[in-house]
């Protein structure tokens, strides 16, 4: 298990940066300005000042959340001598990025769009997988799991099935790589997070009104729910689900989401309380003066600093009102 | 006393008069104005004024830092801020146009700042990637297909370049490859063959990764392209010398943007502040707090504005949110800073500086002892105060360190010591290190007299609330009990003093349960409290860090002496000897002032203030000329 | 002359008393010196507030020279006339030197930690230094007494 002493640098960093986290009173303002100049006249007094300068169209906003979110991952990891903890919030996007070349190469597109460039493995060498060269360089086990994932297709010639298989192998690897890091606070949060995934999971699969199979491929690895009482409770109407977790930790979530979920058939608030409480997790890394809490937390608020402004960018652009926005907005981690 | 007492102000008056009575008010500095407004928010009026003056402000801030580089300042520090006239801020105060034609001009220069280098960075890449193809002596644009025959500017990855090659000789194809140079991870070539074979070309290049350069959007030789791409590069670097010296040439007009920057920000603090009031249409009420002795300058210079209002001035009231500012005696002041780190007097409570200052000055002396030392803090501190222009919290930690150097120098020659033993002189009264034990008895005489000062200033808030029955149980006991206590210590006492103690102990387990209901629970927890004997000692024992500190510095000085003696053999050696000792010396000096600061200041904090300060009050921040840049002189 | 065991066990205890407070506060200062590099490579204003608290946990370095310093002193070391003790006496002076050495080492480290926090204070809110000194302080109260034992024992002995 690292020590918290391994993180003093990369701590103090940090410390600094979660001031320039934005505040409140700016996500606010942001939600209050009345076009997209007006939002970014707020960004430019912000950390974000630099990416969104570059930007030649609003529209491109994403590039300019991407390049900030990857600024942060590449301070984080050159103040850290040990990777894996950034790895830990990278693997996702090299999933992703598995994901839309597969299914590129399906449709027969050449050039995928909507890679991310936060994963770790250069595009060019996913690209190179994706056309069947042998010596692309992606570490062993995604090739792996693209080759079996692109198998799975040929048998069964449904697209869903890549993403289903791609997302257990990333969940896989993740596990692999919190045991490998050995830190309990990674594997809480990692714990959480499948949990969450999986009753979201399971209470769309029935309504879907899906067989126990689709919910057995689609059920993560590494939760502390069993896949059996999910299985279990499959068959019963999604209050009994709620009674029976009522005294887990994810009480709450549970009760205010799915309920809102069955009253209003939409799952919203179940996705925002949950990733509030996902955040609630990292928020104690506020209070760690250093360790590995205090840089994981960081760049978990980061990453949720970002899904809110891309919530508030896509709601301006299109117009939305603001109270439609506030209600879709996570809490912020400052 | 040594807090200011305050008198909460009301004021009613017409709405047109409120602009130039805040103003007179600003130029005074003697009045906070307190929030009476019930609802969030305010005036929508002003908030769109606040946000405007907002964003004239930040665009003013980002021109003025962009511009510093490029002026000439001279270190406020030194010469103090520079200073401006009302006159001469109201001619610039009418160039508004001008001024913010400066700043939006600063505004594109800085974006062509930041072109010239996203420019630059994408040629440095360019040059980096044709810069290999040097030995290619083909204009690129000739690469491709001509008639039959297709030529191809080539990349193949180092390790698979020599497979490639054979690969090709081996193959009876119409097909040349001519290698060029070499890349950072890829070996260049030409690759000549004829389109019929098109196909076969392509399989040779999937299999060995082989990729092909395309040049687009250049023309010429590749060396030509670098030759001018560098040109360009060249290029870019004298824009860029001709946009700073543009930008110098604007730096002159710097102090405007300060000067504006500043009147903009009064305005601001104007604006806020005229949210704080209640209002009718034609008339608003202002609350704020003055303190006592400045009611006559807010009288006259409310006056002096308008006759159309009416002003009245009450003690506040139990539930007042009274700001706190203190009024000690010259010598007190330096030790406001403190009390001011750990928290401001409560305002219904004592002011601790005065107290406290003594100790303070006494403790720190102790603690460094050296008078040679004290003489370097003292001499440093003068010349920092006489040479540089200090303001707020930094003099007064300088005029801190100065008075402190004093109590340095009077425990040196009480010690006898003089840079550790480096100059003999006889103690006043005896070197630590021949009789430690008299020195410790001495610290916790002085811990002793601290915590009764604490324990008498406990009573006295008692007895200031009316509380004297509790001060006489409380306070009262437990000095007659630790007294006699003390006593018990000294032989010639020790018959008195355990009757004293006895008294002192019986009297605490008879009262200190007097909250409880139960005789049973009055008698045990009576008796309990006997136990903060316990605090009270390691309270004491505490102080020993008075001698410890103390030692600590002679003992070191010593050391360095001896080292530096060491070395006193020929001419180098002397010099090599003057150095340590200076060196070594002056980190003494630093490490044992910090020590000595935050140790006197931790007894204060917890052994003195413990007893029974509460702190927890708001500082006095009245509406003033509280400006960035400058100073506004004048009317 | 001929070196006896009280000799031997009376400078080992002065070499602990160097070494182990030594090691304590190098790591400390070693540790807030970290932290605090981390916060002025993204706010480099707060040098000189930083400096203060990573120079905090060096105390114990310096108490365990002077106490080292002392027993040299008082074995007539430095003078040049090594005094021929007995081993018990070798032995008190080796007890004498015990409190710092311990309690130097692992209070430094602690303290370490308290002035590691208190960078995280200063990079967030930097008015608030004097509270986060006060808690590694706090911590060095401990060293301080423990360095007072070692000198009144080593004063207290008689070795001639």
């Amino acid at each position: 298990m690292p020590r918290d002493e391994e993180f003093l640098y990369a701590s103090g960093r940090v410390k600094v940066l979660e001031n320039r986290l934005l505040g409140r009173s700016v996500i606010e303002r942001v939600l209050e300005a009345e076009n997209m100049e007006a939002v970014l006249r707020v960004l430019s007094e912000t950390d974000y000042a630099p990416e969104f300068e570059e930007l030649e169209s609003v529209y491109d906003f994403e590039k300019a959340l991407e390049n900030s979110m990857k600024k942060t991952l590449n301070t984080v990891r050159e103040s850290l001598k040990d990777h894996r903890i950034v790895r830990f919030f990278t693997l996702k996007y090299d999933y992703h990025n598995l994901k839309v070349i597969a299914k590129s190469r399906i449709l027969g597109a050449d050039v995928p769009e909507n890679l991310s460039n936060l994963g770790e493995i250069p595009v060019d060498e996913l690209i190179k997988l994706g056309k069947g060269e042998g010596d692309a360089k992606v570490p062993e086990a995604m090739k792996a799991a693209y080759g079996e994932a692109m198998r799975l297709f040929e048998e069964t010639q449904d697209p869903q099935q890549i993403d289903l298989f791609l997302d257990r192998a990333l969940y896989e690897e993740l596990i692999e790589l919190t045991k490998e890091i050995g830190h309990e606070f990674l594997k809480d949060y990692l714990v959480a997070l499948v949990d969450l995934i999986n009753i979201k999971t399971m209470v769309r699969l029935k309504y879907m009104e899906s067989d126990l199979k689709a919910l057995e491929k689609s059920l993560l690895p590494g939760g502390t729910i069993e896949q059996a009482f999910f299985e279990k409770y499959f068959k019963e109407p999604v209050q009994s689900l709620v009674d029976a977790l009522s005294s887990s930790r994810y009480a709450k979530v549970v009760k205010e989401g799915l309920e809102n979920w069955i009253s209003t058939g939409s799952p919203a608030t179940y996705e925002k309380l949950s990733d509030d409480f996902l955040l609630g997790i990292l928020k104690k890394g506020i209070y760690k003066p250093y360790g590995l809490e205090t840089v994981a937390g960081y760049i978990g608020a980061k990453e949720n600093e970002i899904k809110i402004l891309r919530v508030l960018m896509v709601g301006k652009i299109n117009g939305i009102s603001e109270d439609v926005i506030r209600e879709r907005l996570r809490d912020v981690y400052v | 006393m040594a807090i200011v007492k305050m008198k909460k102000m009301f004021l009613l008056g017409l709405k047109d008069d409120l602009d130039s009575l805040l103003g007179a008010l600003q130029r005074l500095g003697t009045v906070e104005i307190a929030d009476v407004k019930e609802e969030e928010g305010g005036n929508s009026k002003i908030t769109a004024e606040l946000s405007e003056l907002e964003t004239k402000l930040s665009r003013l801030k980002f021109a003025i830092e962009f511009l510093r580089p490029y002026a000439k300042e001279q270190n406020p520090l030194i010469y103090g801020r520079p200073k401006v006239s009302w006159k001469k801020l109201e001619e610039i105060l009418s160039r508004e146009a001008e001024v913010f034609k400066i700043v939006d001009s600063i505004y594109r220069f800085e974006q062509r700042f930041s072109r010239l280098k996203t420019e630059e960075g994408r040629i440095v890449n360019q040059i980096e990637l044709i810069k290999p193809w040097g030995a290619l002596d083909i204009p690129v644009e000739d690469l491709g297909t001509t008639g039959k025959v297709d030529i191809k500017a080539i990349t193949v990855p180092k390790k698979n370049f020599k497979e490639f090659m054979n690969k090709v000789k081996e193959s009876d194809l119409p097909l040349e490859v001519i290698p060029v140079g070499e890349s950072r991870e890829e070996s260049l070539a030409l690759a000549v063959y004829h389109s019929s074979i098109r196909t076969e070309a392509q399989e040779l290049s999937k299999e060995f990764s082989v990729n092909t350069e395309e040049f687009s959007g250049f023309t010429g030789t590749p060396q030509e392209i670098v030759c001018k791409l560098q040109e360009r590069l060249e290029a870019i670097e004298s824009e860029r010398k001709s946009i700073k010296e543009e930008i110098t040439k604007l730096s002159d007009n710097l102090l405007d943007l300060k000067a504006f920057y500043d009147y903009l920000l009064l305005e601001k603090q104007k604006k806020e502040n005229l949210q704080k009031m209640a209002d009718t249409e034609k008339i608003f009420v202002m609350k704020a707090y003055v303190p006592e002795n400045s009611v006559e300058s807010v009288n006259s210079a409310i006056n002096s504005v308008t006759d159309t209002v009416h002003l009245e001035f009450e003690d506040p009231a139990e539930d007042d949110d009274i700001p706190v500012a203190l009024s000690n005696p010259r010598l007190v002041q330096p030790f406001e800073i403190v009390t001011e780190l750990y928290s401001l007097p409560d305002p219904r409570e004592i002011d601790p500086n005065v107290y406290m200052a003594p100790f303070y000055f006494v403790f720190f002396g102790m603690m460094v002892s050296d008078a040679a030392y004290g003489l370097v803090l003292s001499l440093l501190s003068a010349l920092a105060l006489w040479k540089l222009k200090l303001a707020g919290m930094g003099k007064k930690l300088v005029e801190l360190l100065f008075l402190c150097g004093i109590s340095t120098f009077i425990w040196g020659i009480i010690f006898g010591s003089w840079f550790g033993d480096l100059i003999k002189v006889k103690p006043l009264w005896l070197n630590p290190l021949d009789n430690p034990m008299a020195v410790l008895y001495l610290s916790f005489a002085m811990g002793l007299v601290q915590i009764y000062t604490g324990i008498v200033l406990s009573a006295y808030k008692d007895i200031r609330k009316g509380k004297v029955a509790d001060a006489l149980m409380d306070q009262g006991l437990w000095l007659v009990f630790l007294t006699g206590l003390i006593m018990l210590a000294f032989p010639g006492t020790v018959g008195v003093a355990k009757y004293v103690a006895l008294v002192g102990a019986m009297g605490l387990v008879l009262t200190q349960g007097r909250t409880q209901r139960s005789i049973i629970k009055k008698f045990t927890s009576g008796l309990l409290s006997l136990y903060n004997v316990t605090s009270y000692l390691s309270d004491v024992l505490s102080y020993s860090r008075l001698l410890a500190l103390g030692l600590a510095t002679g003992v070191i000085a010593t050391v360095i002496n001896t080292m530096a003696k060491m070395l006193g053999v020929n001419i180098i050696g002397y010099i090599a000897m003057v150095i340590i000792m200076a060196g070594g010396h002056l980190f003494n000096i630093a490490v044992n002032a910090l020590g000595a600061y935050v140790h006197s200041s931790r007894l204060q904090y917890i052994e003195f203030f413990g007893k029974f300060y509460e702190g927890g009050g708001r500082a006095f921040d009245p509406l003033r000329m509280k400006t960035e840049y400058l100073d506004i002189e004048g009317h | 002359m001929e070196i006896t065991l009280g000799q031997v066990l009376a400078l080992l205890g002065a070499a602990m008393a160097v070494f182990l407070p030594g090691i304590g506060s190098a790591r400390g200062v070693g540790m807030v010196g970290e932290a605090a590099a981390g916060v002025v490579t993204e706010d480099p204003s707060k040098f000189s507030q930083t400096l203060i608290l990573q120079a905090l946990p060096g105390t114990q370095g310096i108490y365990g020279l002077l106490t080292g310093f002392v027993v040299m002193q008082r074995i007539g070391l430095l003078g040049g006339n090594l005094l021929p003790l007995t081993t018990y006496q070798g032995l008190l002076v080796f007890a004498a030197c015990l409190p710092i050495a311990v309690v130097g080492l692992l209070s430094a480290i602690s303290q370490a930690r308290a002035a590691a926090a208190g960078v995280g204070i200063v990079a967030k809110r930097p008015e608030e230094l004097a509270k986060g000194i006060t808690y590694a302080a706090m911590v060095e109260t401990y060293a301080v007494l423990a360095l007072l034992a070692s000198i009144l024992m080593l004063f207290g002995l008689r070795l001639s």
